[in-house]
């Protein structure tokens, strides 16, 4: 990397940006699909939390897949990746700061990180696994808003040429 | 970081609408706000069954969104029932269920009671239902004496 000025080379920013957008908007998007499907059992998991006040934990579990969906489908599509690497930078700081408050507490709770139902427990490996997903996120945030790299294949970007 | 921050915001926004939006629209949608203590505790009464109270019993049937199944003997089913319900008797169930299957799987929703928070009829016979492999079964743990006692209707059946 810091060869984009060489041209031809493959492994400039803007690539790895795009892997990285790839990898990460398909994450959270996959991660988004049962939680839309069960908000039921997806507010039970919020809950178990103990982390949002009992008001609002319907209202997070209606929100948060959408948000997921949301923010990982306009960074595969390349649209508002600012933006859309912020708030899932942001997200993962909170999803990091929650499972290690229960990692911590010792409480016997479902991550519900990517499934509902069935055996989702929270381990060290969830935190060192987000912690990746963390770094990926502050990644393509430094990229897009700091070295201002260029967005490559995006869908507003096709339409423009078109 | 001016463009970016309001990009988020759309986003935070749109993201909000969207899933409260299609949350109104769908049969299972679940309501914004929750007593989760007392439906922890309602849980608890039904060995781990998911329950519901009665204010979402209430807004099931004025919803019209989930079909009553009143697990008593048809003696009391037809004495009086929550209108709409349908009897299955947890006692005779291998007999009444294959007639009544079809509906009850054409159902979104089923929420079944019996007389009140101290009839397990209810809780056997949702046990029964999901291991017949129903899905959305749900126990309204209040019962019929709940239901009348909050001035809901009821309806009898006449022989």
């Amino acid at each position: 990397m810091g060869q984009d000025r060489q041209k031809g080379h493959w492994l400039t920013y803007a690539n790895a940006a795009l892997v990285a957008r790839i990898v990460l908007g398909c994450v959270f998007i996959y991660a988004s699909l049962d939680k839309i499907r069960h908000p039921e059992l997806f507010a039970e998991a919020v809950y178990n939390y103990q982390l949002s006040p009992e008001v609002a934990v319907n209202l997070v579990a209606l929100w948060l897949p959408w948000l997921e969906l949301l923010s990982g489908a306009l960074l595969v599509l390349g649209v508002w990746v600012r933006g859309s690497s912020l708030i899932l930078s942001a997200l993962m700081l909170v999803f990091l700061a929650a499972l290690g408050i229960n990692l911590a507490r010792g409480l016997d709770v479902h991550c519900g990180c990517f499934t509902t139902q069935g055996s989702d427990p929270l381990t060290i490996f969830t935190l060192f696994r987000d912690s990746l997903f963390l770094v990926l996120a502050l990644f393509l945030f430094w990229l897009y808003q700091i070295k201002r790299v260029p967005v490559r294949f995006s869908l507003t970007g096709i339409f423009r040429r078109n | 970081m001016k463009k970016t921050l309001l990009q988020a915001l759309g986003i935070i926004i749109l993201s909000g609408t969207l899933g409260l939006a299609v949350n109104g629209f769908r049969a299972d949608g679940i309501p914004w706000v929750e007593n989760w203590q007392a439906k922890v505790l309602n849980e608890q009464l039904t060995g781990g069954l998911p329950a519901v109270s009665l204010n979402e019993a209430r807004e099931a049937f004025e919803g019209g969104h989930a079909l009553f199944v009143d697990a008593r003997d048809p003696d009391f089913f037809n004495e009086d029932h929550i209108p709409g319900a349908i009897n299955l008797p947890v006692k005779n169930f291998d007999l009444v269920f294959p007639t009544l299957k079809e509906q009850l799987l054409a159902a979104p929703r089923l929420i079944t009671y019996c007389d009140g928070a101290n009839c397990e009829m209810s809780v056997e016979l949702t046990e029964k239902l999901l291991f017949a492999g129903l899905e959305y079964v749900e126990i309204f743990t209040g019962g019929i004496q709940q239901w009348k006692a909050a001035g809901q209707p009821v309806v009898s059946t006449s022989n």
